[in-house]
């Protein structure tokens, strides 16, 4: 049964490499048009893992972190922030605060990305 | 080194728990990412209701949305601009200073903002204890007649009250601020409210009810009561002066008119020349019923000036006082004797056969000379007089009658030539 990835950015092309390079290496993908899309998907279905971006209009990388963890879904749903953000303390906030998997910065190596992923997912 | 950063890092983790102040790191979403116990004891929320949570959204019921989005709208800026900002805000009945810095990354990219919070409640509580304190002060002191003011010891006005104000000039209070007298006043003004006030920053003695004729701005004079105190500060170091005058124009001229008023002479204790006047006529009118008549003398005494300037005026006085000693001796307890003024004296007696002019004056004479055989003085006391005779059948007045002595009285000075 392959793993399946919730993919949660506000850039459609984005939305569609990623996607393109997850399944290429079999991985069943999923994807949502910015944060509240993405809280939708994962009311109605499970996921392995989410690849989420911060800075999405109305509800962001941030918000949808909160609403996980206030809906004590925090731990059983891994996460990875893909964010242009790469200053240390959105960083300190991702993995320390609200407790995700990885933090990548964008742009991001392809290898590197599949890597991590594959890490997650064991 | 391992070691060390492990050791930065418990030596921030340390300080951190242990200030008073309350410390926020927000990120550039203004999204609480570190805060300190004291932040959760200002703000009044758990850490754990405040980190990941936006700042603005954490406030909003605390401050009103108006106040959280302007509060936020100042962060962005402090993130826009990277300058410092401050603000204050009452949560929870408190007063808390709020401080914003952009907090920076290595490279110098501002990366948030650092927020430091203090609870200012008791230091403006007790600033505006303070301010009505002084109010209160300000308010005592602008309404008091009497006119206050304090000085710094380069003598330069740092208080004035109303009062003061309105006597020597039309310049408000607040405007001589920093000015001294010579600054306010013409110079020969400047230097007699000035003087003393170097001697009582010098020595730290007050110096108490100094009597001081004043022209006013007005051109009017008045008559102060003055004291001057040292001001000290809290280590008890003479930082500058208080004066308080009391106008005393008022009483000044009611002791002047009752010094008018009085009939005695304050020197001598005789008569003075309107008591001298009021009782002779009274006594002339007698005699004219009684069909008697009487005898005025009239003398000065010689040379008051040459021992005025000689020895003083101290001494001319005692000099006065002693030519009135003699005169009393020689009268009788009936006889009417005055100062007329200056060294002018008169006698009135009732004619007796005892005491006809040439007997009363050559009594006075050998008074006179018994006071100066004495000897207890560097000069002798010397009294032209003379004499007037009241006649009942032809009565005249008290002046026709001083006259008539007067030029008796210049007659003997020219024969003494």
């Amino acid at each position: 049964m392959p793993k399946r990835i919730l993919i949660v950015d506000d850039e459609q092309e984005l939305l569609d490499v990623i996607q393109l390079i997850l399944n290429g290496n079999g991985y069943e993908t999923l994807t949502a048009y910015g944060g509240a899309e993405c809280l939708n998907v994962l009311a109605q279905q499970t996921v392995d893992l989410v690849i989420l971006d911060i800075m999405m209009p109305e509800v962001d990388g941030w918000e949808v972190l909160r609403q996980l963890k206030s809906q004590g879904k925090a731990d059983a749903i891994p996460v990875m922030l893909l964010t242009a953000k790469a200053q240390p303390i959105d960083r300190m906030l991702g993995l320390k605060v609200f407790g995700v998997r990885e933090y990548v910065t964008k742009p991001f190596n392809v290898n590197d990305l599949v890597e991590k992923v594959a890490q997650i997912l064991g | 080194m391992p070691g060390e950063n492990s050791f930065q890092l418990r030596y921030y983790e340390s300080v951190m728990d242990s200030i008073l102040s309350g410390t926020l790191a927000l990120n550039s979403e203004l999204v609480i990412a570190s805060m300190n116990p004291a932040a959760e004891h200002i703000l009044g929320f758990k850490m754990q209701e405040c980190i990941g949570f936006p700042l603005q959204r954490l406030l909003d019921p605390v401050l009103g949305s108006d106040g959280a989005q302007r509060l936020a709208a100042g962060l962005k800026a402090v993130l826009r601009d990277r300058f410092a900002l401050s603000h204050e805000l009452v949560i929870a009945n408190r007063i808390i200073e709020l401080k914003a810095s952009p907090l920076v990354d290595s490279q110098e990219a501002v990366m948030g903002v650092v927020l430091v919070l203090e609870d200012i409640t008791e230091r403006k509580q007790a600033e505006a204890a303070l301010a009505e304190e002084r109010n209160l002060l300000r308010t005592l002191i602008d309404n008091l007649p009497d006119f206050v003011y304090a000085k710094d010891t380069q003598g330069r006005y740092v208080l004035k009250n109303l009062a003061d104000g309105r006597l020597m000039d039309a310049a408000s209070p607040a405007e001589v601020g920093g000015k001294t007298d010579y600054d306010c006043y013409p110079p020969e003004v400047a230097a007699r409210f000035a003087a003393g006030d170097p001697a009582v920053i010098r020595s730290g003695q007050p110096l108490i009810d100094q009597e001081e004729l004043i022209t006013t701005a007005t051109g009017s004079q008045r008559w102060l009561l003055t004291t001057k105190a040292p001001w000290r500060d809290h280590q008890g170091q003479i930082v500058g002066l208080v004066g308080i005058c009391h106008d005393i124009t008022e009483r000044k001229a009611a002791e002047e008119m009752l010094r008018n008023l009085s009939l005695t002479d304050d020197l001598t204790g005789l008569y003075n020349r309107r008591g001298f006047l009021a009782l002779a006529e009274q006594q002339l009118k007698l005699a004219r019923r009684m069909k008697q008549s009487a005898l005025l003398l009239f003398g000065d005494m010689d040379k008051v000036k040459t021992i005025n300037d000689t020895w003083g005026h101290p001494q001319g006085d005692l000099a006065i006082i002693e030519i009135a000693t003699v005169l009393k001796e020689t009268s009788r307890e009936s006889d009417i004797v005055a100062r007329l003024g200056g060294d002018e004296f008169a006698v009135l007696a009732l004619e007796a056969p005892e005491s006809s002019a040439q007997t009363m004056v050559t009594r006075l004479m050998e008074n006179l000379e018994a006071h100066n055989a004495r000897g207890d003085r560097y000069y002798k006391l010397t009294f032209s007089v003379g004499s007037a005779r009241y006649d009942p059948e032809a009565p005249c007045s008290v002046t026709d009658l001083i006259k008539q002595a007067d030029s008796s009285m210049y007659q003997q000075k020219q024969g003494k030539i």
